[in-house]
């Protein structure tokens, strides 16, 4: 008889635990600023958890083991600080997910500042990070997201600034070539409307399979909120929301002539001109809206159908 | 005392206790993975002692998963397991469901490779599928899925490599009512291919919705000369890139049912992507990929 895929192990340390299998296989981890003490011995139990991401994402003590599917928890009101490009955080351990415990402003908050060159780094392949609040408090920070492995996933984030002149100059930038396939991008908000800003993701490369799906943006991106000069392959855009401040033509969706795959049902809207919301020369295309902000009027297909 | 909690303590053949959640499901719960797993009789039940392949844990009704219990089958992270011949994996047992651990390319993987004739079969009723990535390894492999029996789901799973002719048949005539392909990502544009689905028979009730297709299917996406009855076909984006006539959504005469809200982009010229004429039809899109336009309703509505 096996009824289960909830099982009595025991950690070490000697206690024992109820762990659900279904959730994952593998090794789950507790993060806590509050309580939290990044030391052996701790992590395994939300009532002892690590103190930072940076000690268990470093594997600073091997407590994560790749392609596992481990989970790090952040517990409710975690908040880090990722301090300029000494202190970047990179995520190298392949196969984990970071989920965020919590809702609202109590949802794990990760604050970038100091430097521009504070960033986190995607170095490993299939990293999830899901319900983390990603917050500026420096003036231009170069990326928030720098990824250089394959099959990243961003779900159900907040990405916000501390205070005006706080922002992501690009909150997600691919890899070269294609050393970046299947970012996915989804379920997220975006609020900053700081005109520095360039891009929400910036695909440069050529990477296969990324989806960008049901996010919420209002910036004021002046390069693309989602897009990029890489000839990316297989790409989905879909029902996405785009407020976006800037006056650049083609700055909302703007994909190279050469990218194939989908891009269906994103509204957008900004300040530059009717008929340069959504350029996608080469995929297939349909329901995309653009408006012109201030107009007082509904948006219109972009492209057009004839 | 009042029954509070879907928690309960069982013990296990070996004498482990264990701790249930009879809302997961009041049947078995069994683990795969290759990498640290055996076939045996003795395994399965743990993940820390699980069985090496779906295939085993699939076919041993004897030992493993019984039929029409809801008994479930845990892919582990990262399990691999590879078809090489016809018939090489037949789930056979009614009632199971094979769900995927993990995310990304650490999802388990079962690859058809070896031989054209390499296929899954689909042989009881119920089985459904979820969270599993399906990979060819093969040219031309005629079909991934050979479903012939009722109430097939296949849901959150990606098809890729090269390549299958096509992904899910159905039985020729009624003995696979009621297919579902939800949620799921097709990606492979060999020019060989033919279908996602070929509904050859006259089955009822299949429901393809909120799937992704980025192919090259030269006959049609979704469709077959079938005469089904009461389909749902909604919400899925298509992105073919064959330059046939009808070849994103086509169902004949006498096909009844929904076909909605789909975006499809094609090769081939407009007004050419969407043919269903006996079913409810309305928000359905259609362009040439390269035109550089929006999607045209298609069928058009005057």
């Amino acid at each position: 008889m096996a009824r289960t895929d909830m099982f009595v192990t025991k950690q070490p340390g000697g206690k024992f635990i109820v762990k659900n299998e279904a959730m994952t296989t593998g090794d789950v981890l507790f993060v806590n600023s509050s309580g939290g003490t990044d030391g052996p011995g701790r992590g395994r139990n939300p009532d002892a958890p690590l103190a930072s991401l940076a000690y268990a994402g470093l594997l600073a003590n091997a407590m994560c083991t790749v392609n596992q599917c481990d989970i790090i928890f952040l517990m409710p009101g975690h908040a880090e600080t990722i301090n300029g490009a000494a202190g970047a955080m990179a995520l190298d351990t392949a196969g984990i997910s970071i989920i965020g415990l919590g809702e609202g402003a109590l949802r794990a908050t990760l604050t970038f500042d100091t430097d521009i060159g504070a960033i986190i780094t995607i170095d490993a392949a299939n990293i999830r990070i899901v319900n983390v609040v990603f917050s500026a408090n420096e003036a231009d920070i170069t990326t928030a997201i720098d990824v250089n492995a394959d099959d990243f996933t961003l779900s159900h984030c907040r990405f916000q600034a501390t205070a005006a002149n706080m922002n992501f100059l690009i909150t997600v930038q691919d890899a070269a070539a294609g050393g970046s396939d299947r970012i996915t991008i989804e379920d997220c908000y975006y609020l900053d409307r700081d005109a520095s800003n360039t891009d929400f993701i910036s695909m440069e490369g050529t990477g296969d399979g990324h989806i960008v799906r049901r996010n919420i943006i209002f910036g004021d991106f002046g390069n693309i909120c989602i897009g990029g000069a890489g000839a990316v392959t297989n790409v989905l855009i879909a029902d996405n929301y785009i407020s976006n401040a800037s006056n650049v033509n083609d700055s909302c969706i703007d994909v190279a002539a050469a990218t194939n795959g989908i891009v269906v049902r994103n509204l957008c809207c900004g300040v530059a001109v009717q008929a340069n919301g959504v350029t996608a020369t080469a995929c297939t295309i349909g329901e995309n809206y653009y408006g012109v902000i201030g107009e007082e009027l509904s948006a219109i297909l972009d492209p057009p159908n004839a | 005392m009042a029954d509070k909690s879907e928690l309960f303590v069982n013990k296990q053949s070996g004498g482990m206790h264990v701790v249930t959640s009879e809302q997961t499901t009041t049947g078995d719960i069994f683990f795969v993975n290759h990498a640290t797993g055996t076939d045996a009789a003795t395994h399965g039940r743990h993940p820390d002692a699980p069985y090496a392949s779906l295939a085993y844990a699939g076919l041993l009704a004897t030992l493993g998963p019984k039929a029409d219990r809801q008994d479930i089958i845990y892919l582990m992270p990262g399990h691999a397991e590879t078809v090489s011949a016809a018939g090489d994996m037949v789930l056979d047992i009614a009632g199971v469901s094979i769900i995927g651990i993990g995310h990304g390319t650490l999802r388990p993987t079962i690859t058809l490779d070896t031989i054209i004739s390499a296929d899954i079969d689909i042989d009881a009723a119920r089985i459904t599928i979820e969270n599993v990535i399906f990979n060819a390894a093969f040219a031309d492999i005629d079909i991934l899925f050979d479903v012939n029996a009722d109430d097939f789901t296949l849901r959150n799973c990606r098809i890729q490599g090269t390549n299958f002719q096509i992904v899910i048949e159905d039985d020729g005539g009624a003995a696979s009512n009621r297919i579902t392909v939800e949620d799921c990502i097709h990606v492979d544009r060999a020019a060989a291919n033919t279908h996602f689905t070929n509904f050859a028979g006259t089955g009822d009730g299949h429901v393809i919705r909120n799937n992704v297709f980025m192919g090259d299917y030269g006959t049609m996406c979704l469709g077959g000369a079938g005469a089904v009855t009461n389909i749902i076909i909604a919400g899925n984006a298509i992105s073919n890139t064959a330059a046939v006539n009808d070849t994103c959504i086509s169902l004949p005469a006498a096909t009844t049912g929904i076909v909605v809200n789909n975006l499809c982009g094609g090769g081939a010229a407009v007004a050419n992507g969407v043919t269903c004429q006996d079913c409810t039809i309305a928000e359905n899109y259609y362009q040439l990929d390269t035109a550089d336009l929006s999607g045209l309703l298609d069928p058009v509505a005057t």
